[in-house]
Parts: C-alpha cells; sequence; structure tokens
C-alpha cells in the first residue's frame, strides 16, 4: 500500500480534565494517532456536562454526545484514563515533560460490574454533591446511570470503612477494597492541555440576592438537575421548600456575572440557558408564567437568535430590562424580586414561587492553583501562550464558553498540543 | 415629531462634573442595581440610574432641574452595590454643587467656593476687612465715640463691674453687627432669587418627566409643603433608612442641631444688647449662654465624626467641596469655643487672636453660603419640601 | 473465516438466580455449540477460561452472553475473533424482575400450556447471538492506492491563513487558494482590531499583516491567489483537484446534478439510467462528468473551507426607515470600516469631518428587538471600535450607539467596559424608528430608550451594523464533483451558513474530509475565526491520518469495516446513491454505484437503501441481522393454545440503546414478548428484516432511533429520517400481505428517555394485541 509515514504519530499528550473539552481534546488528538493521557479528578468523566439536562439551542440531551465520546474512548486503545487523579507536580519543558500524577483510592477494584448490591447495604447517606446536595446518596455510590467509568466509587469523606464492611460481604465479585492506598504514577508527555473547566459561582456571596436565605432561591445548575431525568426530582420541576410544582418563576441573569464585586466579566451562557430554562418550565408546566430580569440579552449569532425569537412568542415569558437587585423572603415560601425596569422607569416586584439565579462561571483555576507553569489573567483564566508552547488551556479553563465553542476550541488545542511534538 | 426630546451631550459639562468628583460617571451600563438598592428612592421614575445616563449623556439641563437629584441624601448605598464601580451617590453630589453654582446669582464666587486655588483670596477678604476694624477699634476709639455720640448712640458696650477680658474691647459688637447683619440680608437675597429660579426649573422639569399632577406651580403650597417635610429634617428620616453608612445621621445632626442653637443664642443675645442693653461677656451660669456652650461642643465633635468617616470611607469619595466646609465648619467650632477658653483663662492676646480668626470663619460660612455645599440646607429643604407638595413620596 | 464457536454464559448479577441456566445452556447444545457457565465471567478467572479456549481448542466465534456490549468493552474483545455481546443483564434479567415476571413452579412446567416468557426471552438471545456469529467476520481496513497528506485551503483570509500556518507547523503540506489578487481577506481592509488581551482599553492593529508574512515565510504552504476551485474529485486521502481563475470556463468546471423535472420525458415517463445520463451531459454541456478525474488535477487529502463572508445588503421594505438609500451618509459598518482605512472619518456626501456619528445595532421597528441578519456578537464589537474611531479622530468627536443588546460575551465584556469610559461614546438601548435628513446633516429618532420614551439625536452619519454573509449562501464553493451535487446539502437550515448541526461535533458536516472554519461557518470576530481555523485543520489532518489507516472518521471512528457492493445483482436503481448522507456514492451512466470508502461514515443507510440486498459490512450485514431475525422462535398455536406474541424491536446503538440498557439498570420492566437487534443506524435498516419477521409469523416491529427534522439528533444526519420514509412505504408491501400498516412502527426516543421507553414499548405492544396475533403463524 503506497501510505506516506512521513506524518507517522510519535509521543504524547496530557488533558488534564475529562469534562466536553477535555474529552473532545484527547479523543481528537488521540484519533490523530497520539498517545494521550486523559487526568480526571473526579471519579467519573463528563464534568459539567454531565449534569446538564439539555443543550441549546437544540434542545438535546448531553449524554447523547457523551455515550458517543464514551464510545470513542473505548475503541480508541490509544488513550489511557486516569480518574480520581490529581496532577502534583510538572517537570522539564515542551516536548519532554515528567508529570507527577497522584491516584486516589476508588475502593472499588475493575471486578465492579456496577450490579448495585453494595448500594442496598451501605448504611451511610452523603449529601449527593452531583445534585448540588438536593439529595442524598450513599457512600458507595456512582454518579449516574451514565456514569462513565461503569463503576461504583466509594467516598472516604462519610464512609465507615473496615469497621462497617457491609458492602464487602454484599459484593459477590471481591470488587471492594476498603484498604485501596493512594498510588502516584510518573507520565511523560510532550505537552499538556489543561481542560480544567468552570465551577458555579457561589451563589451565597451574592448577599442581595437572597440565595441560601431564601428556600425558593436556586441556582441555574441546579435547575438543570432539577429538570434532569435522573436528577433528585426525576425530572419534575419542583420548588426545594415544599415540593410544589411552580407556577411563577423568576430568572434573576447576571447573578454574580458582570459585575466587579463578584465576577467582572460575561459568563457567556447564562442568557440562553435562563430561555432554555424557560422551555423546560413551559414544557411540563403549560400555565406556569416566567420572568426573565436582564441587563443585556446576549443571545448572539443565527441559532441563538432564532431560539430566542421564538421563546419571545410565548405570552407566558415575561422579559424585562433591569437588573435584579433585591431578593427577599415572601409570604408562604414565596420570594419576592425587586427591580426597575429601565425602560418604563418603575421599580417593580414581583412576587413568584420559585427564583432562580442564572450565576456564572468561575474558572477551576481561580480556586485551585495549578501546578504548572502557567500564566493566568486576573480572573483564572488560563492565557494561552502559542509562541512558547508546551502547554495550552482549552474550553471554559481559557475563557467562559458554550458547549459548541468549547468543542472548536478543545479540538484546536489537540493540533496545538500535536505541534509542540512535531517541533 | 416636534416632542421629541433632542439628546444633545455636553462634553464640558461631563467634565465638570467629574471635576466636581463625579468621575465615576462613565462606567455606569445601566442595570438600574441603584435604583432598587436606594432605599428611599420612589417606585415611579426612581433614581439614580437615569441621572447616571443623563450624566453620563452630559444632559446638563436634565440635571440641574432635576428634583430627583435633591432627595438623594448620598447614603452610598448605590455605590456600594453597583457592579461597574459606578458611584452614583457621588455622582449625585457633584450634580448638586454644579447645580448650586449654578442658582447662585454670583458665578464668580460660585467657582470660586469650589476651586482650591481660591482658597488663599476667600480667607484674605475677611482677613484683611477685619484686620482694619481691630485696627480701628484698638486705636481710634475716641473717633468712634464721637462719630457715634454725634448720631446719640453709646460706642462703647461697656460692661459694668471690675475689668475683665471682652472681645469687645478688641472688636466692637457694633462692627460685629455692621458686617454680618447686612451680609445676612445679601445671603437671603441671594437664596431667594436662586430658589426663584431652582423651583420653576425643577417643577417644569417634574411636568415634563410626569412626576407630579400639579400643572401650575403655586408657592403657598410649596411652603406647606417645605413645614411638613421640616419635622422629617431635623429627625433624620432619610439618612436612618440607609444601610450603607447609618454613622452619618448622628454627626449630621449634631451640627445641624449646634448650628439652630447657635442662631437662637445669637439671636437672644442681640435682643440682650440693644433691647436690654445687656452686654456681654455674661456668666457661665446663663442657661443661654450653658446653651451656647454645649453647642459649641456638639459642633466641634459632630464635624469632627464627619471628618473621620469621610477620611474611613473608601467607597465615597470626597473632594475639594467637601473639605472645605467641613473644614469651616470644625474651624468655626473649634476658634469659637477657644476664643471663650483664653478669655476664661486671662490670656488676653490669645483669645483676641482666636476670636480674630473665628470671625474670618464666619464670615466665609456666612458670605458663601449661597455657593458652597452648605446651601444644600437651603436647596435639598425646598428640593424636599416641593417633593412634599408634587406628590413624590417613596414607598 | 472457518469458525470454531463456543458460547459462554455468565451467571453472575442475577442472571443465574433468575434464570435456569441449564435449559439455556441446552440452546446451544442443540446446535452442536459447545457452551460453557461462568459465576462471573469477566472476571480475570473467567478472561482466562476464554483464553484457554482461544489457545487449546482455537475458539474463535465466542457469544458472551452476560451484560451489555456497553460495559466490560475491553475485557471481552480478542485478537483474530469475532465476538458477539448478548445482553443478558440488562435487558433480559434487570429489565424483567422475578417479582413481575415470576418463574415457572415445578408443577407448571409440567404443565404444557404455560411458557416462562423470561427465559424464552434469554433463550432467543442466545440463539440469536449465535446467529449472528455465523455471519459476520473480523474487518480488514480499506487501502487506498493513492494518497497524499496535502490539505487544500479555500480563502486566504485570516481563517485560511490560520488553518493552513497551523497544519504546516504540524508538518502537513498546504496549498491556500485565493480568489482576490493578495492574501489577507476583510482583515486586511480594517483599520484596526478590537483588543484580545488586558489591558482592553486600546484597538491594535489587524494581525492580518503578520499573518501574511509568516504564510509567505512558510516553505511549506503554497499560495495561489486570483485562484478558485473548479472542482474536487475523488475521496479523502486521495482528491484531485482542478483550480482554475475566477470567472475562467473550465472543462473541469463542476457538473450539476438533473433537476427532478429533468428525469421525466414529455409524458411525464421518468426515463431509465441511461436516458437520464445524456440528458445530464446536454444538462452540463462542456463539462466533464464527475467520474472523469482531471489529469492535470491536484492531489489533496482534505479541504479546510474559508472562504469567509461579505458584508450583508441593507435594503427593502423592512429597512425603508433607516434611510439607506436616501441619504449617501447613512452607511453600513462595512463601508464605514473603508472610509476609516483611508484616513480621518468623513462624509460621504461632502467629505466634511464626520464629528457626530450614530451606530445603528438593530433594525427597531415593530417593537423587535433582534439585530440586523447575519449579524452576531461581532457586530456589537465592531461597533464599539468603530465609536472608537470617531473618538480617536476628533477630540470634540461624538459616538452614539443605539443599541438593543449590547453583546459582549465572555471576556469581551472588558472591551465594552473600556469602551463605555471614553467621555465622547454615549449609549442607550432604543428602538430606532426614523432615520431622517436635517439641515445639512441626519436625525435619528428612537423610542423606549432609556433616557426617556421618544428621543432624538442630530448627527453627520449614521452606520447601520448590517451582519455578515457567508460566501455559501449562493455558491457552493468547493464544488466538489459528487453526484449529489455540488455543495454541503441541507445548508438551509443554517441560513446557508457551512455550519455544523451538532454541538457536541461542530466540524461533523455532511461531507467527508471538507471542514469549514471561520465566519463560512457563523459571523465571528478574527480572534475567533483563527481559533476555529486551528481546530479545522486538526481535522483536515485526522481525517488523512484515518484515511490512510483505511478506518472511519467521526462518529465511528476507526472503524474498519466498510460497505462491500455484490455488483453483480445491482440493478442501478441508484437508491444507495441517493439516499447515502455523505454523498459518498457517485454512480456511473449505467447507474452503476462507485464506492468512495473514505467518504463513508459506516452507517449502512445504503444497506438499509439496497432493494436487491447487495451491500454490507463484515461485521454487520443483511444476513448477520436477518439471520438473528430467522433465529427468534414464535410460538404458535400448535405450541400454545395462547401463544405469546413475538415483536421485532430495530434498535438504534447510538441512543435508544443505551437508553433501554439505563432502563434495565433502574429496573424499568417491559414486555418480555420483544425481541431487541440493535442497528448501526436506523438509516441501516432493510425492509427485508421487517418482511422476514412478519412473515414468519411475528406479530410486529418496532423501529426506535433518533429525533429527525431540521435539529435531527441522528449522528448520521439522515438515518432516521430515511428509515421513517421507508417505514411508511412498506404500508403497500404489508397490505400486499394482508397485514395491518399499524404492526410497523417507528418511534423517537432520545438516549435521556429511558423512563419512557418501557412505556413506548409496551403501548406499541398493546396495539398490537388489539390487532391480534400474526395470521401467518405456524405457516
Amino acid at each position: 500500500m503506497a501510505t506516506d509515514n512521513s506524518t507517522s504519530a510519535s509521543g504524547s499528550i496530557m488533558v488534564v480534565g475529562g469534562g466536553i473539552s477535555g474529552l473532545t481534546t484527547a479523543l481528537e488528538a488521540a484519533e490523530v494517532g497520539y498517545e494521550v493521557f486523559l487526568i480526571e479528578k473526579a471519579p467519573y468523566l463528563g464534568g459539567r456536562v454531565a449534569q446538564l439536562n439539555q443543550y441549546f439551542p437544540k434542545l438535546c440531551p448531553p449524554t447523547c454526545g457523551l455515550e458517543i465520546n464514551y464510545r470513542r474512548l473505548k475503541d480508541n486503545r490509544k488513550i489511557k484514563t486516569y480518574t480520581l487523579a490529581n496532577v502534583e507536580k510538572v517537570a522539564g519543558e515542551a516536548g519532554n515533560y515528567t508529570v507527577t500524577v497522584q491516584l486516589n483510592p476508588r475502593f472499588i477494584n475493575q471486578n465492579c460490574t456496577a450490579c448495585g448490591e453494595c448500594v442496598d447495604v451501605c448504611p451511610v447517606d452523603r449529601s449527593n454533591d452531583f445534585n448540588f446536595g438536593m439529595d442524598k446518596n450513599k457512600a458507595v455510590y456512582k454518579s449516574s446511570e451514565m456514569a462513565f467509568p461503569m463503576r461504583y466509587t466509594i467516598d472516604p469523606a462519610v464512609c465507615k470503612g473496615t469497621e462497617c464492611g457491609k458492602c464487602v460481604e454484599a459484593c459477590n465479585y471481591n470488587a471492594i477494597e476498603l484498604d485501596m492506598k493512594p498510588k502516584t504514577v510518573e507520565l511523560n508527555v510532550g505537552s499538556i492541555v489543561w481542560a480544567t473547566g468552570w465551577e458555579p459561582y457561589d451563589a451565597a456571596k451574592i448577599d442581595n440576592l437572597g440565595y441560601g436565605v431564601c428556600k425558593n432561591v436556586v441556582t441555574n445548575m441546579m435547575l438543570e438537575r432539577l429538570a434532569s431525568p435522573n436528577g433528585p426530582t426525576r425530572g419534575k420541576i419542583l420548588r426545594p421548600s415544599d415540593e410544589k410544582e411552580p407556577e411563577t418563576v423568576a430568572f434573576v441573569q447576571c447573578a454574580g456575572s458582570r459585575d466587579e464585586n463578584h465576577l467582572p466579566y460575561c459568563s457567556y451562557i447564562c442568557c440562553m440557558a435562563s430561555l432554555k430554562h424557560a422551555t423546560y418550565l413551559r414544557e411540563r408546566y403549560p400555565e406556569a408564567k416566567i420572568y426573565i430580569y436582564y441587563i443585556d440579552l446576549r443571545t448572539p449569532g443565527y441559532k441563538y437568535e432564532k431560539f430566542y425569537s421564538k421563546i419571545k412568542e410565548d405570552e407566558n415569558v415575561f422579559l424585562i430590562k433591569g437588573k435584579v437587585a433585591e431578593v427577599r423572603q415572601a409570604s408562604g415560601d414565596n420570594v419576592t424580586v425587586v427591580a426597575e425596569n429601565a425602560v418604563t422607569g418603575e421599580k417593580m416586584e414581583q412576587t413568584v414561587d420559585m427564583a432562580v439565579l442564572a450565576t456564572g462561571m468561575q474558572p477551576t483555576a481561580a480556586n485551585t492553583k495549578l501546578p504548572a507553569d502557567l500564566k493566568l489573567n486576573e480572573d483564572g483564566f488560563i492565557v494561552n501562550d502559542f509562541e512558547k508552547g508546551g502547554v495550552f488551556a482549552a474550553g471554559c479553563a481559557n475563557k467562559p464558553l458554550d458547549v459548541v465553542t468549547s468543542n472548536q476550541n478543545a479540538t484546536g488545542m489537540a493540533l496545538k498540543a500535536i505541534q509542540t511534538l512535531k517541533r | 415629531m416636534t416632542d421629541r426630546y433632542v439628546a444633545e451631550p455636553d462634553l464640558e459639562f461631563v467634565n465638570e462634573v467629574i471635576g466636581l468628583g463625579g468621575d465615576s460617571l462613565k462606567k455606569c451600563f445601566q442595570c438600574a442595581t441603584c435604583s432598587v438598592v436606594c432605599p428611599i428612592s420612589p417606585d415611579l421614575k426612581p433614581f439614580p440610574r437615569k441621572e447616571m445616563i443623563a450624566a453620563s449623556w452630559g444632559l446638563r439641563e436634565r440635571l440641574t432641574k432635576n428634583m430627583d437629584v435633591w432627595l438623594c441624601h448620598e447614603c452610598g448605598d448605590c455605590s456600594t452595590k453597583c457592579p461597574r464601580g459606578a458611584k452614583p451617590g457621588d455622582v449625585l453630589s457633584a450634580v448638586r454643587s454644579y447645580a448650586i453654582q449654578k442658582y447662585s446669582p454670583l458665578k464668580g464666587v460660585g467657582k470660586a467656593v469650589n476651586d482650591p486655588k481660591k482658597l488663599p483670596l476667600l480667607i484674605a477678604v475677611p482677613a484683611i476687612l477685619f484686620a482694619v476694624l481691630v485696627f480701628i477699634n484698638m486705636n481710634l476709639s475716641g473717633m468712634m465715640e464721637s462719630i457715634f455720640g454725634a448720631i446719640g448712640l453709646e460706642w462703647s458696650h461697656a460692661h459694668e463691674g471690675e475689668h475683665v477680658i471682652a472681645h469687645a474691647d478688641f472688636f466692637s459688637t457694633w462692627f460685629v453687627d455692621l458686617v454680618f447683619v447686612p451680609l445676612s440680608l445679601l445671603v437671603v437675597l441671594a437664596f431667594v432669587l436662586g430658589l426663584k429660579r431652582f423651583l420653576t426649573d425643577i417643577h417644569e422639569q417634574a411636568v415634563a418627566d410626569g412626576k407630579t399632577t400639579r400643572q401650575k406651580l403655586d408657592y403657598v403650597g410649596v411652603l406647606k409643603g417645605i413645614i411638613a417635610v421640616i419635622p422629617m429634617i431635623l429627625k433624620h428620616d432619610k439618612f436612618s433608612e440607609c444601610s450603607e453608612n447609618q454613622d452619618r445621621a448622628t454627626p449630621h445632626m449634631m451640627v445641624l442641631f449646634s448650628f439652630i442653637a447657635l442662631f437662637v443664642v445669637t439671636g437672644i443675645f442681640f435682643v440682650a444688647l440693644y433691647g436690654l442693653g445687656l452686654p456681654g461677656p455674661y456668666s457661665q451660669l446663663n442657661p443661654v449662654k450653658i446653651l451656647a456652650n454645649v453647642a459649641g461642643i456638639a459642633l466641634i465633635i459632630g464635624s469632627a465624626l464627619m471628618i473621620k468617616n469621610r477620611l474611613t470611607k473608601t467607597d465615597q469619595s470626597t473632594s475639594y467641596k467637601d473639605w472645605y466646609l467641613l473644614g469651616l465648619v470644625l474651624g468655626l467650632a473649634l476658634t469659637g469655643m477657644l476664643s471663650e477658653l483664653t478669655r476664661l483663662a486671662g490670656a488676653q492676646a490669645l483669645t483676641y487672636f482666636m476670636y480674630y480668626l473665628h470671625l474670618i470663619f464666619i464670615f466665609n460660612l456666612f458670605a458663601f453660603l449661597p455657593f458652597s455645599k452648605l446651601a444644600h440646607l437651603v436647596y435639598r429643604t425646598v428640593a424636599l419640601g416641593y417633593g412634599n407638595y408634587a406628590g413624590r413620596e417613596n414607598k | 473465516m472457518d469458525k470454531k464457536y463456543c458460547v459462554y454464559i455468565c451467571t453472575g448479577c442475577g442472571i443465574g438466580e433468575s434464570l435456569d441456566v441449564d435449559a439455556l445452556c441446552e440452546v446451544p447444545k442443540e446446535e452442536g455449540v459447545s457452551v460453557k457457565t461462568h459465576p462471573f465471567l469477566c472476571s480475570s478467572e473467567g478472561i482466562d477460561l476464554i483464553k484457554k479456549d482461544i489457545a487449546d481448542d482455537g475458539v474463535n466465534a465466542m457469544c458472551i452472553a452476560a451484560c451489555s456490549r456497553r460495559v466490560n468493552f475491553d475485557v471481552f474483545s480478542f485478537e483474530g475473533c469475532v465476538v458477539d455481546r448478548t445482553n443478558l443483564r440488562e435487558q433480559v434479567v434487570w429489565a424483567h424482575p422475578r417479582s413481575e415476571f415470576p418463574a415457572l413452579t415445578e408443577e407448571e412446567k409440567e404443565d404444557e400450556e404455560n411458557f416462562d416468557r423470561v427465559q424464552m426471552m434469554a433463550e432467543d438471545y442466545i440463539r440469536m447471538g449465535m446467529a449472528r456469529l455465523e455471519q459476520i467476520n473480523p474487518p480488514e481496513p480499506y487501502e487506498l492506492e493513492t494518497f497524499t497528506n496535502k490539505i487544500l485551503v479555500i480563502g486566504g483570509g485570516v481563517t485560511g491563513m490560520g488553518a493552513a500556518l497551523d497544519a504546516s507547523k504540524a508538518g502537513y503540506p498546504v496549498t491556500i487558494v485565493e480568489k482576490e489578487g493578495a492574501l489577507g481577506g476583510f482583515a486586511a481592509k480594517m483599520r484596526s482590531q478590537m483588543p484580545v488581551t488586558e489591558p482592553y482599553d486600546n484597538l491594535i492593529p489587524p494581525v492580518v499583516d503578520s499573518m501574511i508574512q509568516a504564510v509567505e515565510a512558510d516553505s511549506n504552504i503554497t499560495v495561489k491567489t486570483e485562484t478558485v476551485v473548479a472542482r474536487i474529485a475523488g475521496q479523502p486521502g486521495d482528491f484531485t483537484v482542478t483550480l482554475k481563475n475566477p470567472g475562467e470556463k473550465h472543462s473541469f468546471d463542476v457538473p450539476y446534478p438533473l433537476p427532478e423535472e429533468m428525469k421525466f420525458d414529455e409524458n411525464g415517463k421518468e426515463l431509465n439510467a441511461e436516458q437520464q445520463f445524456e440528458v445530464y451531459q446536454q444538462y452540463n454541456e462542456g463539462r466533464e462528468d464527475v467520474l472523469t478525474l482531471d489529469p492535470e488535477g491536484e492531489k489533496f487529502g482534505s479541504v479546510v473551507l474559508a472562504a469567509g463572508w461579505r458584508p450583508a445588503k441593507i435594503e427593502g421594505e423592512e429597512y425603508t426607515h433607516l434611510g439607506i438609500g436616501d441619504s449617501p451618509d447613512v452607511v453600513t459598518n462595512t463601508q464605514f470600516e473603508e472610509i476609516a482605512k483611508k484616513g480621518r472619518i468623513v462624509r460621504p456626501s461632502d467629505g466634511k469631518e464626520a464629528k457626530s456619528v450614530v451606530f445603528i445595532q438593530s433594525p427597531g421597528k415593530d417593537e423587535d428587538d433582534r439585530d440586523f441578519q447575519y449579524c452576531g456578537a461581532v457586530t456589537s464589537m465592531a461597533t464599539l471600535k468603530q465609536a472608537k474611531y470617531v473618538r480617536d479622530d476628533y477630540n470634540d468627536g461624538k459616538a452614539y450607539i443605539i443599541y438593543q443588546h449590547m453583546r459582549t460575551p465572555g471576556l469581551a465584556e472588558n472591551f465594552y467596559k473600556s469602551m463605555q469610559q471614553d467621555p465622547g461614546i454615549f449609549m442607550t438601548k432604543g428602538e430606532v424608528i426614523k432615520v431622517s435628513k436635517e439641515g445639512n446633516g441626519l436625525a435619528v429618532e428612537a423610542d423606549n430608550t432609556l433616557l426617556g420614551e421618544q428621543i432624538k439625536i442630530k448627527a453627520d452619519m449614521v452606520v447601520l451594523s448590517a451582519g455578515m454573509v457567508p460566501e455559501t449562501a449562493d455558491n457552493p464553493v468547493i464544488n466538489l464533483a459528487y453526484r449529489q451535487g455540488p455543495g454541503f446539502r441541507d445548508n438551509d437550515i443554517f441560513d446557508w451558513y457551512a455550519d455544523s448541526n451538532f454541538i457536541c461535533f461542530p466540524y461533523e458536516t455532511q461531507r467527508t474530509g471538507v471542514y469549514a472554519a471561520g465566519t463560512v461557518r457563523r459571523s465571528l470576530t478574527i480572534e475567533d475565526s483563527i481559533e476555529d481555523a486551528t481546530g479545522a485543520a486538526l481535522k483536515a489532518i485526522q481525517c488523512i491520518e484515518s484515511a490512510n489507516r483505511g478506518v472511519s472518521v467521526h462518529p465511528r471512528s476507526g472503524d474498519m469495516t466498510f460497505p462491500d457492493f455484490f455488483f453483480q445483482r445491482c440493478t442501478q436503481c441508484k437508491r444507495c446513491t441517493e439516499e447515502c448522507p455523505f454523498g459518498a456514492l457517485d454512480d456511473d451512466e449505467k447507474g452503476t454505484p462507485k464506492p468512495n470508502p473514505t467518504r463513508c461514515r459506516r452507517c449502512g443507510t445504503c444497506m438499509g437503501a439496497c432493494p436487491e440486498r447487495i451491500i454490507g459490512f463484515a461485521d454487520y450485514n443483511i444476513n448477520s441481522v436477518g439471520s438473528m431475525v430467522k433465529s427468534i422462535v414464535v410460538p404458535s398455536e400448535d405450541d400454545y393454545d395462547e401463544p405469546p406474541l413475538r415483536i421485532l424491536a430495530l434498535v438504534c446503538e447510538n441512543d435508544a440503546y443505551p437508553a433501554l440498557d439505563m432502563a434495565g439498570m433502574n429496573r424499568l420492566s417491559f414486555s418480555a414478548d420483544v425481541r431487541i437487534i440493535p442497528v448501526r443506524c436506523l438509516g441501516s435498516v432493510n425492509v427485508i428484516w421487517i418482511k422476514d419477521a412478519l412473515s414468519q409469523g411475528m406479530d410486529g416491529a418496532i423501529l426506535l432511533g433518533c429525533k429527525h427534522g431540521d435539529d435531527y439528533q441522528c449522528h448520521f444526519v439522515k438515518g432516521s429520517e430515511l428509515a421513517s420514509i421507508r417505514m411508511q412505504k412498506i404500508g403497500d408491501a404489508l397490505s400486499s400481505l394482508a397485514l395491518e400498516e399499524e404492526r410497523v412502527a417507528q418511534k423517537e426516543v432520545a438516549i435521556d428517555d429511558y423512563d419512557k421507553i418501557p412505556e413506548i414499548i409496551n403501548s406499541f405492544v398493546e396495539e398490537i394485541e388489539a390487532l391480534g396475533p400474526n395470521p401467518f403463524k405456524g405457516f
């Protein structure tokens, strides 16, 4: 066969973060033919998008794309995935890094068949962080039916350990090792892509918006979980205080974003997310009234503009130009939001069953120091230096983005990583 | 369309407001947080969001004719919560200073009061005037007696009994009153002229903005309004509604009440002197005297606290106009008390000098009242009164 | 290959408790196939057991009757063996708990009339697994005779140059073709560019100049200006490209497919293949057929489409109120950029300094707050940038921006913030009502502004934020010599952008090996376009490498199988050519399809379309599924007084099948009379399978697949849509068999519909029950 091997792939790439961006970078690089190490600190891949119910503007389930990506991962022997893994140290220079990775114990070995016997006997409840603490699961758990790898994990923070050991007895496959110890591995790679993603901004820091004070003030990410079929309410959106079906819901845009007291930048996704949430609610509750308070509605481009104009046609959705600056408890667990309609110049109070704060995204690097020579901007986003090469940031580690743009960005970063190996 | 409002930005105005402490006005991006967090803003056409865009667009008329600018007590809630780092509180305060200048009859003086470079001049004028009068008082008292004698008046307000130090011996009460009585008349006149235009303007604007239902401006009504709001002003209700700088209420109250007290005291002594022919200095046990002393001390503490607040506040910027006024008040109070203490201590030269300084401070305060920030005493009262009349009340 | 079969039954995870394993073992035994059980097959002992059989007995075809193939994917894979994963755990045992589907008691077993639905199901699945193994073989990759790793980049703007530079840095030779006389595109026509890093306070010179230098300095990049693509023929890894000068008439200009109406004669009778080809040749007079390769053509491995944009025209009824056309001083943002590039900003009408400029972001009118057509965040940012021009040129200049929504997403917010600080830039939300001449200037009237209900602004000039129309709006640009036509298909749903429908896979289009980037995809800033180009370059490289290894690209990345045609039986019906979502097939003058394997995504739509059933893959073909269907035991009244129904479910393996697994995991049960067969895509479903099922007495068939329509979720674009069309057509066939159409149905299932799936299946089963059993039972 007349093949040109001048570009045969050699060298390895490390991708830190197994969210949609990290998966994309890892898969795209591996499918060119390079060896890739995918490092994820959580027990499962998928990152933020795994918590979403639907993507805007298509309103399709993120698990659909994740399933394909997981399959690509399964079929591709070039990718080695480490979950529960933390990058400890990065030594060396572009083209030749030695990375020390700590592998935290899962307490469940590859024998696990995900049969679930252990869960039935586990006596310990834990607050389910995957659902932002809106429900409980057991000390031995998996994040969701779609979890990848399809294997249980044990939360050492709450597990009673060997003194309990009920799960060990229950497991027919010797899959549980409560005395599992952390390991460290050293990996040699030519380039590293940081796809460390984002965290929802802590709404409790926004003292005038009632989060943590009023029971029925939730964040946009919590609403995603409430709307998800595998969420705490099995996809019914019910308000936390009394599981009532909300008839009126207010959306507070720029909750923390575009705000020098919190996140000075725009978080890119919140406007589209809230419009999407309006569709969740309107689909479930045909009578529900939705109030969206905004500074600017950022639905740029033909796809988003179309989505927005569809929402506009719904006479049960009210869009008000004016930022909510006060949220307070009203009678009967209700919530009152206050804003000035800047166009009519009227200060209006709206009492609703439930208020959703469109909280923004904060780069993971803003709160966790990454063990590498990276240039961060003042908000904690990693600034790419393509001249220098070697290390790169992909997706929301680099800047606030929606999923489609994260994937474009992450695909490109795969090539940047490859270029480093080539020089 | 003829009734369309033609928006014509005035870059000069923008820069002047910036100069007066409104330097953050361009930061606003109209999210309207300020209007919501403002504890005293009305529900219909709340401020200061619309004032902020008017300021960043340099719409002079819109702002100077706007009563809402005066409803603001600069509590600073808006400034702390502003997501863009704009400080509506300061911008409005700057606009107020600009308005005071605009409505005061003598533009020159107005400018001078807000201009640090002119400070020496403002001090020199009274300093020289009083120096001359002191000279006359000390060296030409004979001549003065004859002049006064000629018109059948007693020059010296000499006091019976053993010899005590009396400021009158250093600076005749006649001179004091001959300077300050006409001065106050001028001040009143200045205010009357200013207020007339002020009222017409804010009414016109209020009608245009649909803030009031009253079409025709009726002065009696406004007067009633003013009387109605006075208790509220004295109680400092507006101040205490604000969450950010609660601590500003007390000092402001101290200063305001001291001034009122001292005004009363001066009145009584004026009557005592010319009506009953009882010259000072009066006994420290004299109830009026006690009131005077208490007020004096309150004034010192109050103004000192205000200065301290401004020095510690970061969310509120303090410009020259504020320092000028605070300096005056504190100086006035201190020199007043000191001149009394030194007098009682028997330090003649010192007490005379203190008294001299005291007079200079008083002059500054009085003469420039309609032009300095202190004029808010009058403008805000009238604006609040008008608001009451116009039915512009907040929640 | 000679196969040595063995069935391995795992009794773990509740399989053993729920099923009669001995009975299960009888199934292979009857066929003379050896069978082994293990309590924990995926354990190392279990695997060793299998490995031992491979080594000792030469077993090479194993039916793993255990859990879903979605788990332990890496455990059960053995070099050189064919493996079938029979899903007893998720879809039999877990989805049919004994609490709801009780096993037979000993007495019941004695009695002939009773049967155990779950056991029957398991036994069928093992039969199906064995049947499939007989029909599949290990794949061998398709190998191109000739191969090149050169990349063609169409468009010499920042996007094209970015893609070229990035591909070249990775060691791939690149040729850029640019229709203009010089590189640079629109970016070269700009005065300045908006800043992209802190501090955001000043505009920066466009990066385009340095890019041009870099491209010219790169020996790995060839630049051809005043050049366009006449045609791209062939397939990824081996494209033959004809280049030409713009406007030049060339014998290798791409031919266009015959319009529907021309495929019929005057009596409305459809012409046969040869006749159609004649008409087609007349229709494309002077143009070589798609199958004729240009001997002078240049070889390329893959293509990046970076043809960019052109300014949208603002004209017609809905824009008359904006005064465009009435006054030369009302211009679009592009015209304004040209003026600014020339020097200080002056009015077109009289060359007078334009010190007061109003920028209009949204057309206003009818209280609609949308932006102009083909706009995006980029137009907001361009407006801010151009407002700054006015201020840079004149100290006393005034720039007004009337917006509906200031769109500076993400970090671009910093740029907005710093532009705000300029004392001479004035902004308000507002709805522009009228732009009119006033004095020797203009007046702009706006309603519902932040300054009040009705305002008016005097201006020297008015600038409208027009959008960016993609080059592909009325020109295929890529000119593919494909039988299906020269351009991307169905781009109307993207407003004629060459965009992708997939959020997760933004570079995937209906044409393998051609990747769009930059403003031809969406309105983008210079920075974003360059970033997008890097991704497209990666995909272009990836496609070349995959073609070189003979494996598929996304979504079946790495798949070594490819469609194999048994041409002797081809009837030239052209269905495969017409239905392939990726235009992988070009039929010749007789109508015989010519496969282009590296264009193919292995969805099997051609296999589903072929009425002669001559298309198949090594491990997935008409017989592999057909034999599974045939191996399903259909009990009749001869067996039981009330025989259970048998319903075939053909299930999309990408979404519906995982959803079924999740239903099982959640112990959500559904009818045990359904037999599930995963398919690559509903597009690959051949009606013969359904006909066979029904003619062997099965009572109904249901297809579970992805959503179709404008925002389709089908990973192969058209699969589920085509299937639904075929299912409508199957109606006639059924009635010819005297069967009700309702016995065949297709349902849309998303991957997260696992909670709805049981309901969907059960209600279909109820419908069938209502119709009664298939009359053919037992024949």
